[in-house]
């Protein structure tokens, strides 16, 4: 038997896309079934719904500025394996990829010959916390 | 960035271009000193690091030291202290040694083929 649809959800639907909050409106019906076992309060809810949309939309923002970076490949901090340089500083590039010297506008210089891992790092560093880093640029010789 | 700002600077477009690059709270340059930099290149550079200096961060990877900038931009040693001045007084330089990253993959390679 067909599901009848409820005309206020069909409302809300059409009001969704024409606000263009895709990821609310693809949630809400899961959030409201859990608030209601939970019994979560209309506050809760609301902000449930509205981090949702901020943060698909912060994820779309990065996957834009990544193509528009034209990196040649995405690697995660994860697969450099450390103990194959000859020397490297393992706890400061550690420590600087957590991006807390963001807020305090301080900078780093990744001193290397070609492929010694400075440009490698690079690559790395957008795809590590980029939450961190709301907005950035990524320019070099093979963008 | 450079041939980007040089572009914007000739159609008189440089005030929209720099800004583009000194408003993220993050700029990430890589392989400084892979291309050769001319004065005027080096002049805009100077300018995104000065706007940014204390008020957003700079990631910046390349294959020369400090010792070699000078040389780097045009042979303008005073811009190059300016420039590393201002990149390392809330920054700091890591350095990397040893054999390249892609001979390690390569290696590899070979040994599965």
């Amino acid at each position: 038997m067909a599901r009848r649809e409820d005309p206020l959800q069909t409302r809300l639907d059409r009001d969704l896309a024409e606000l263009k909050l895709p990821e609310i409106a693809r949630s809400y019906r899961e959030v409201l079934d859990d608030a209601a076992r939970k019994g979560s309060s209309m506050l809760e809810v609301l902000a449930t719904l509205i981090g949702l949309e901020q943060a698909a939309r912060q994820q779309r923002a990065l996957q834009r500025r990544l193509r528009e970076a034209r990196l040649p490949k995405l690697k995660t901090l994860a697969e450099y394996d450390f103990t194959f340089p000859k020397r490297i500083p393992k706890a400061a590039i550690l420590r600087l990829f957590d991006c807390d010297f963001i807020p305090r506008h301080g900078c780093a210089v990744l001193i290397g010959r070609p492929e010694r891992g400075s440009r490698i790092f690079s690559r790395r560093w957008v795809t590590r916390r980029p939450s961190a880093a709301t907005r950035f640029v990524i320019r070099g010789s093979w963008t | 960035m450079i041939n980007h700002l040089t572009t914007a600077q000739i159609n008189g477009l440089l005030g929209k271009m720099l800004k583009s690059y000194i408003r993220p709270s993050l700029l990430l340059l890589d392989e400084l000193g892979y291309l050769p930099i001319d004065k005027r290149g080096a002049d805009l550079l100077f300018q995104v690091v000065a706007a940014r200096y204390e008020s957003g961060s700079i990631v910046l990877s390349t294959n020369r030291p400090f010792r070699e900038w000078g040389a780097l931009f045009d042979v303008d040693n005073t811009l190059a202290t300016a420039l590393i001045d201002r990149l390392m007084h809330h920054g700091e330089a890591l350095v990397i040694q040893g054999d390249s990253y892609r001979m390690k993959d390569k290696d590899s390679d070979s040994t599965s083929a």
